[in-house]
Order: structure tokens, then C-alpha cells, then sequence
């Protein structure tokens, strides 16, 4: 546990940005520990556990998403939000709809990119869990920073019209 | 929300977390991370410590059976390999037919020890007897007559007599009431493991035995070419069927050797002479005797106190330890055919 402790948050981040519901984070979150503490003599380096973790989660999450197709975060209840104009009703609202870009992201931009953004993982790090160079990371982390905007900015439009 | 776009602010190579040169993306940033997560450190802890549970009671599980498979294997194990150290069925013996339901435990040459030694068992055990009964002085003299009378054939035997002869001098010098039976289970143990010596009346030589819960045992033997069949117990002889025909008890004394051979076999203490009918009424106080001296507790014919509890044995006003006090609790279970009542007491003497 000394290992998994500081790395808790980033992962819980990491996996409830992606996945919609919440249930399904947690269940994902809970597969995740438990194979990581079952396969543990599998980690040869303190310093592997991370991208080990990481990879754990990916993996987990992939499978969810072959099995059943991404929802759409749009539900009723955010509906009636939309119709609220108090500060955390558009707060929310703010937060599902950053939540929905993410979700149109391209994968090969959107994991980056939570990773970044989200989970506080370094450029080093996330090359190391996506197994590409840093550079590489760099570039899918501007452009899913620009899809990102542009896909806002478009269900904005979107609203107002 | 406002258009955030500004490309020209993101520089690829100055990438920083939650900057992404849009203020308004930046401020949805913040607030995403500022939203509680969905799964605690605690219950992460608390699912680990689950799991490591489960993992130490299963692998638990898994070593209790492991064990308890080779505790049971090794058991088998060892139980065949006494079956087959100590037990030959029997398949040629007529006297087979005498019992199919016994246990046959030993298969074995009987070659008895001289009948001088068995007379000597017998004549000791008369001995106890006659003390019991208050023949104190004249069987002092009786009892280093016999042994005299012993020692010699036996010393022209072989060296274990020697050692039989040897004790019982001993033994006698050092105390004319005492010493032939203090030796007595000195002797009686050099008698049971000599059984080199043949024994023409036991010719066939095959024994077969069972134990009852009641202390008697049960053997079938071929006896002067003849099956027979003897029940045992402490006090005496059950039971003797010689050629399917029940011995009448008064006949009992007639077979001696057999009953004698019957109690070293079954290694049951006789509590009287091995012939004794132990369908009569025991004699309690002077096995008790018997046994006492045959313990070294008293000295033969040596005036005593015995009081005998549940709980406490009392020999002259002195506790005895727990497990000669359970021993001797013992000897009057076989005695008396039942264990001491509760509360009951078994006096011999009176203490002072």
C-alpha cells in the first residue's frame, strides 16, 4: 500500500474522467487494485508500479468500452440542469460537457490527455504508460487540447442555435 | 462557454498542466479536479485488506488440508506396515475354524520358557496369596525354599536364569519377606522375554487374541495338538474350551501352562493365580496386596494402611502420586470387575 497511496487519487482521476458512471468507475477502480495487488510479484521495480497501475486501468477500461458502446453523458437530469442558472448548476453543467469532449476525443488524444490534465502524470510518465516518446506525447497533448476546444466550442454553437 | 481556441498560445515544448492558454478551458480544468473522487484511499485500503484475508484464510484452508492428508496417509502407512510386521493371517491351521471374528495379531513359535519358571510364577503369586490371608512368618520360609528351589534349574539353563537366580538371592538376603517377590517383577519380565525354550504342549504354536472393553482377552492357540480356546482376565481364567469342550473350573488348575502363557501373551497382570476361576468372588484386598507389592510399595507380607479414592491413593498415611493413585484405581477396576463408586472408598487397614 505504501506504493499504491500516493498514486490513489491519480488513478481514481484518471479512470472517473473517462468513465461516465459513477458505479462504473468504482468498479473499475476496485478490478484495478485488486489485479495489481494479485500480479504484484509481476513488478520487478518500485519504480515500474506506476505505469503497471496505469496500464492495469487501461486495460480494464478498453474492455468495458469494446463491451458496451460509450453513453452519451446527455441524460435527462442534465437536461433539467441546463435549466438551472444557479453557479453549481452551470458548474455541473460545465463539468459534463468538458466530460462529453473528452468522451469525442479520439483515444490516441484523449488518454494523454486525462493523464496530463487530470491524473498530474508528468510528459516522462505517459510517454512511459503509452509507449511513445515524450515528443510524441507533447503533440497528442496540443492537439487533443485543440480538438477538445474546437468540439466545445461546436456544442456551444450547437446550443445556441 | 466561450470559444477557447488560441493556438497560437500553446507552445509544444512549454506544456503545462491546467494551461492550455485558454482561460475559460482552464477554469473547467480547475473545477474537474476540484470534484471529490468517486473512490476513497480507505475503502482501496479496505479492499486490499480483504483481499490479503481471503488469501491467508484460503492458503490456510489449503495447508490444513495438506497436513491433515499426509497425517492420514502416514497413518496408513504406519498401520500397514504394523499389519504387516505383526500379523499373518491365519490360512493352514485348523484352529482357525475356532474363531473367525478374532483379530489374528501373531503368528509365532511358542517356545515357552521352562516350566520351572512358570511354576515359579505360580508358586510366587500362591505366595502374595498366602500372605494376604495372614500366613505372614511360615511364608517367608516357603517363599525362599521355592525360589531356592528355582534358582538352581534355572541357573543351569541359560544366562537369563543366572539373572533370575541372581535376583532372587539378592533379593532374599536382603529381605526374607520381601525380597523373592519384590523381584518377582524382575523375574516375571526376564520370563516373558525368554521364550526361546520349546514347549512341546504348544506345538502348532498359533495364537490368535482379542481385547474386550472389560479388561479380558480372548485367544485361540493349539494346545498339545489340540485347539483351545481361553478367556482371561485380571482375576483369572474366563473361560477354557479344549477341543470344544468346555474345562469345568475345578479342572482349571490342570492347565497351567496355558493359562500362564495365556497371561504373557496378553500382557494382563494376574491379579491371582492364573488359573483362578475369576467367576468367584475376588478376593479383593489381597490382589490389591498383590499389586502393591508387585509395585514395590510394600514389602511381602509387611503390615499396611490403604485407602484408595477416587482421587487420592493413601499408603500409610502417605499421598501417593496421581499416576501410581490412577494405576492402582486401575488394578481395582480389574479386581472388582467395575470402577470405584463415586464418593466410595476401598480401605485396607486402618490408617493411623
Amino acid at each position: 500500500m505504501s506504493l499504491y497511496s500516493p498514486l490513489h487519487e491519480r488513478l481514481v482521476r484518471f479512470v472517473q474522467t473517462i468513465v461516465w458512471d459513477k458505479e462504473e468507475a468504482r468498479d473499475i477502480v476496485s478490478e484495478t487494485i485488486l489485479a495489481a495487488y494479485e500480479h504484484f510479484e509481476k513488478v520487478k521495480h518500485h519504480e515500474a508500479f506506476l505505469y503497471y497501475l496505469f496500464t492495469i486501468a487501461k486495460r480494464k477500461m478498453n474492455r468495458r468500452y469494446v463491451q458496451q458502446k460509450r453513453q452519451s453523458p446527455w441524460t435527462d437530469e442534465l437536461n433539467d440542469k441546463a435549466e438551472d442558472t444557479s453557479p453549481d448548476a452551470l458548474k455541473q453543467l460545465q463539468i459534463k460537457e468538458l466530460k462529453d469532449a473528452i468522451a469525442h476525443l479520439p483515444e490516441k488524444y484523449r488518454e494523454p490527455l486525462v493523464l496530463f490534465e487530470f491524473s498530474g502524470l508528468t510528459i516522462k510518465e505517459i510517454a512511459e504508460i503509452s509507449n511513445l516518446t515524450e515528443n510524441g506525447v507533447k503533440s497528442r497533448l496540443v492537439r487533443a487540447r485543440q480538438q477538445l476546444s474546437e468540439i466545445l466550442d461546436g456544442s456551444l454553437h450547437e446550443k445556441a442555435s | 462557454m466561450k470559444k477557447p481556441v488560441n493556438n497560437d498560445l500553446i507552445n509544444i515544448n512549454d506544456l503545462e498542466k491546467g494551461k492550455t492558454g485558454n482561460a475559460d478551458l482552464d477554469n473547467v480544468f480547475a473545477e474537474m479536479n476540484n470534484t471529490p473522487i468517486v473512490f476513497s484511499k480507505e475503502e482501496a485500503l479496505h479492499l486490499v485488506e480483504n483481499a490479503i484475508v481471503n488469501d491467508v484464510t484460503s492458503s490456510a484452508i489449503k495447508n490444513t488440508i495438506i497436513l491433515g492428508g499426509a497425517v492420514l496417509v502416514s497413518a496408513i502407512f504406519g498401520w500397514m506396515y504394523y499389519q504387516y510386521n505383526s500379523t499373518q493371517i491365519v490360512s493352514t491351521n485348523p484352529s482357525a475354524l475356532l474363531e473367525n471374528k478374532m483379530v489374528i495379531i501373531e503368528k509365532n513359535k511358542l517356545k515357552l520358557s521352562s516350566t520351572d519358571k512358570d511354576s515359579y510364577v505360580a508358586i510366587a503369586e500362591e505366595n502374595i496369596n498366602s500372605r494376604n490371608n495372614n500366613s505372614g512368618s511360615n511364608s517367608n520360609s516357603n517363599t525362599a525354599n521355592t525360589s531356592e528351589e528355582i534358582i538352581n534349574p534355572a541357573l543351569n539353563n541359560n544366562n537369563s536364569a543366572k539373572k533370575v537366580g541372581n535376583n532372587l538371592n539378592s533379593n532374599k538376603n536382603a529381605s526374607t519377606v520381601g525380597g523373592l517377590n519384590t523381584s518377582e517383577k524382575i523375574s516375571n519380565q526376564q520370563l516373558n522375554d525368554d521364550s526361546k525354550k520349546s514347549n512341546s504342549n504348544f506345538s502348532k504354536t498359533i495364537i490368535t487374541q482379542r481385547y474386550f472393553d472389560d479388561g479380558s482377552a480372548k485367544m485361540t492357540l493349539e494346545y498339545k495338538n489340540q485347539p483351545a480356546r481361553i478367556t482371561i482376565n485380571s482375576r483369572g481364567i474366563e473361560s477354557l474350551i479344549i477341543n470344544e469342550e468346555e474345562v469345568d473350573p475345578s479342572n482349571y488348575y490342570l492347565y497351567d501352562d496355558l493359562a500362564t502363557e495365556a497371561f504373557r501373551r496378553s500382557k494382563i497382570e494376574p491379579l491371582a493365580l492364573p488359573t483362578n476361576d475369576a467367576n468367584t468372588k475376588p478376593n479383593i484386598s489381597a490382589m490389591m496386596t498383590g499389586a502393591l507389592v508387585r509395585r514395590g510399595l510394600i514389602k511381602n507380607g509387611e503390615k499396611f494402611s490403604f485407602e484408595l479414592t477416587a482421587s487420592t491413593a493413601i499408603l500409610n498415611n502417605t499421598n501417593l502420586k496421581s499416576d501410581v493413585q490412577k494405576d492402582l484405581l486401575q488394578v481395582y477396576q480389574n479386581a472388582f470387575g467395575s470402577s470405584l463408586p463415586r464418593g466410595g472408598k476401598f480401605i485396607i487397614g486402618k490408617q493411623q
